[in-house]
């Protein structure tokens, strides 16, 4: 008791020791020799704690906040999914921190207005597409993100600054992080916000000795824990305007929307896309042929069975006119387009929908609508025909006049189950400068074919090369498309 | 006469002091006991609920430690690959089948399984929750064994038994940071979030996590395709009406949002995989180049998303 007691007085010695360095003011010491601590001057020790309430507000840990939230932040709701990225890392050494950030943010965020989506099925859902770099989400049209993560917002972090530095009798560190939530659906900025902390251990904290004089920075930078906990505080600060937006003040709230610029890119680049699309349709219905005597000749089409009953469900029927031609045979003349509109116009009254049978229509092929964004539809349900794709260097919107569709022939080679393994033989055989293709038949197998003749004779004599050259047994079919 | 200790003495003591406070302040690592790696178990629980913590004090603390602990560790905890029961949840169950967690021990696996639904479940029991602020010594301790139980087995996949204190006090080495730590320890609600944040941020560390085992796949709800009858440059009006198809997983539940203006808006299932909705323009929309988005949503609350990138929707301003 005695030893506890000794210590104590002994701290408070050095304590009051100690401000004398700080209190210029005061000359002389708080406590006399032979005067007992506890009848120190009254006044001294008012000093003494108006000078530590000094250190503690100068020395409190530094803290600099700047942020701004869309007034669209409210309308996120429990519906809604947000996505919280990797975060970015600009130095080396700064990915610890960078996934501990993003785990504090995501446990604080836990209880916002709207969900969280699960930081794992991020990850794996990244990886499997290959964006494995942080510092190249902000290039991204947040839309790919929506559509590659499915969630309504993104938040982006960036580790700017992790500093630790170390004097003597001071050591600092520094933390400065900036992120930003973004709307995937609108590109609108939600949540801006860039921090930055600094605290410090050493003679602006009064040590309470020279031992702890000495020490203190030094465990102080070298502790991790500091580091942690420096950032916990951190990210509490920063999330509690997402936590409650209604509390962010009027200087805190964005005046105008900011669009990223990915998205106001990405939408300059669609308008336009679709301004040519409004060109071509109106030429197209300007050059509509007569509807009877025109049928589409090659076609890739998602079809279900339960679609002949929807009224907005168009077939979509998209006409692929192969540039290249079946050998042996004259390409037809160019015909004119067809154009039909699939989708009944927006109605202007409360029409409710009514089941009806669609006869197949030709949709035209948007310009922005490339092949590959056919052949990618992967739903085993909705019978994919993957025909091969041709190249097309402009948009074709040309069908043929059907009175001779005679029957073609092709080399077939090899018929799986698996689309990978019909897609590996087909990229061996394209290799080679073969005219291969892949279709799927109602089997669901995936039949790999080369090329289309007019006539018999012509596809066996691509068969025996075939088996001649490439040692590949093959056998003759008729060309069927789907 | 009494002889006042040598000075080196006192020195001694205090280098131990601050050997102490320093120890204090790093307060060691949790471990995490695997009994189980996500290896050895073919199907690695992916499905978690949390129990309601226990508290061994008899007295109580009216903070109560042991809840806010356990929220803070699911915040936590959700951050791994587990499916995880919402803690609202948990509870709404263990009150429907009048659970309380004295009777947590007679509760065999099977009934746990039964009642949750869940593969596994983390027991929790804090040993020890103590805030104290008092002049020159203020703490903030929890002392708790946490283990996750494989529903499906018996067996305890994990465990972790730490003991997280923030200190601040006499041995802290500077006055400034022993003050703020005082204040700050003053706040008890506060001090034990910060406590139990520590505490899960470490065990957290340590915590097998599934996601990471190969039988592990990442999908999303699919969308095959979206339609709709919007045209190109076409400015709507309101008491327009604009039609959405949404084709895709059969059996989910599908909604399409006009850009952020408008989201939510429910699709039905009109045959399998194949799904409609409809939204009449009202006067008081304010739609600008906004995009229509399909949703589709499973059981778990995963969602898929697919534009429909053939038009913008845009309301005509009265003005022009």
């Amino acid at each position: 008791m005695k030893i506890s007691q000794r210590i104590f007085k002994n701290t408070l010695k050095r304590i009051s020791n100690i401000s004398i360095f700080y209190l210029e003011a005061t000359r002389e010491p708080l406590f006399h020799k032979g005067r007992s601590w506890p009848k120190a001057n009254f006044r001294h020790s008012l000093r003494f704690l108006a000078l530590a309430v000094l250190a503690i507000g100068f020395s409190a840990c530094a803290t600099e906040l700047k942020t701004k939230v869309s007034g669209n932040l409210k309308r996120l709701s429990p519906m809604q999914t947000v996505a919280i990225l990797p975060f970015e890392t600009v130095e080396v050494g700064q990915s610890e921190i960078a996934i501990l950030l993003r785990q504090s943010m995501y446990a604080n965020l836990q209880s916002s207005n709207f969900t969280l989506m699960e930081p794992y099925l991020i990850d794996s859902l990244l990886e499997k597409k290959g964006w494995d770099y942080p510092e190249r989400f902000n290039t991204v049209n947040p839309m790919e993100f929506a559509e590659l993560l499915g969630a309504d917002a993104v938040v982006l972090g960036r580790v700017d600054k992790i500093e630790r530095s170390y004097w003597v009798l001071h050591s600092s560190i520094e933390l400065a992080v900036s992120v930003q939530m973004i709307d995937t659906r609108s590109g609108e900025v939600l949540w801006k916000a860039e921090q930055r902390e600094k605290d410090f251990e050493g003679l602006g904290k009064i040590p309470t000795g020279i031992t702890a004089a000495v020490f203190a920075p030094i465990e102080y930078v070298t502790n991790k824990l500091n580091l942690h906990r420096l950032m916990t505080g951190m990210v509490s600060r920063l999330t509690a305007i997402i936590k409650s937006p209604g509390s962010a003040k009027e200087s805190e709230v964005a005046s105008v929307p900011e669009i990223v610029p990915a998205t106001s890119e990405g939408l300059k680049e669609l308008k336009k896309e679709q301004k040519i699309q409004e060109e071509w349709d109106s030429v197209a219905e300007a050059n509509q042929p007569e509807p009877e005597d025109i049928k589409p000749v090659t076609v890739a089409t998602t079809t279900t069975p339960t679609e002949k009953n929807l009224p907005l469900a168009s077939p979509q029927v998209v006409q692929l006119v192969s540039k290249v031609q079946p050998r042996g045979t004259t390409p037809p003349p160019a015909q004119p387009a067809i154009v039909s509109e699939v989708k009944k116009p927006i109605s202007s009254g409360n029409i409710p929908i009514q089941p009806k049978s669609l006869t197949p229509v030709h949709a035209p092929v948007p310009p922005a609508l490339k092949l590959s964004a056919l052949t990618e539809i992967k739903n085993p349900q909705l019978k994919v025909s993957p025909v091969r794709a041709p190249v097309i260097e402009e948009p074709i919107k040309i069908a043929q006049r059907v009175e001779h569709h005679p029957t073609l022939y092709t080399v077939q080679v090899g018929a799986y189950k698996t689309k990978f393994f019909a897609d590996k033989l087909t990229g061996t055989l394209a290799k080679k400068g073969y005219d291969v293709f892949v279709t799927l038949n109602s089997k669901q197998l995936y039949k790999v074919q080369i090329d289309k003749f007019a006539s018999k004779e012509e596809a066996l004599k691509l068969s025996h090369e075939l088996s001649d050259r490439e040692k590949i047994p093959s056998f003759i079919t008729a060309y069927s498309p789907s | 006469m009494r002889r006042e200790p040598s000075v080196p003495s006192y020195r001694i003591l205090w280098v131990g002091l601050l050997a102490l406070a320093l120890l204090l302040g790093g307060c060691g690592t949790a471990q995490v006991v695997i009994h189980q790696p996500t290896k050895s178990i073919k199907n690695y629980p992916r499905s978690v609920a949390i129990l309601p913590f226990g508290l061994a004090q008899t007295a109580e603390i009216e903070e109560e430690p042991q809840k806010i602990f356990r929220k803070v560790f699911f915040d936590y905890f959700c951050y791994l690959g587990y499916d995880d029961m919402t803690l609202e949840e948990v509870d709404r169950r263990l009150k429907h089948f009048k659970i309380e967690e004295k009777d947590f021990p007679d509760i065999s696996v099977e009934k746990w399984k039964t009642i949750l639904g869940v593969d596994a479940v983390i027991k929790g029991y804090v040993w020890d929750a103590n805030n104290f602020t008092g002049g020159i010594h203020a703490e903030t301790t929890i002392k708790a064994k946490l283990e996750m139980l494989d529903l499906r087995t018996g067996e305890t996949l994990w465990d972790v038994d730490h003991s997280e204190m923030s200190y601040s006090g006499i041995a802290i080495p500077s006055v400034v940071t022993m003050v703020r730590g005082q204040m700050a320890n003053s706040d008890a609600q506060l001090s034990f979030y910060k406590t139990a944040e520590s505490f899960a941020m470490q065990a957290i560390k340590g915590i097998p996590d599934p996601s990471g085992t190969k039988n592990f796949r990442a999908v999303l709800p699919l969308i095959t395709r979206i339609e709709s009858d919007l045209k190109s440059g076409h400015l709507l009006h309101p008491g327009e009406t604009i039609h959405v198809s949404l084709f895709g997983q059969p059996g989910m539940k599908a909604s399409f949002d006009i850009g952020s203006w408008r989201s939510g808006i429910a699709m039905k299932e009109i045959s399998r995989g194949v799904y409609e909705g409809e939204y009449k323009l009202l006067p008081e929309d304010e739609i600008k180049n906004a995009f229509i988005i399909g949703t589709l949503r499973n059981e778990k609350g995963i969602t898929g998303k697919k534009f429909y990138k053939q038009a913008l929707v845009t309301i005509q301003d009265e003005e022009s």
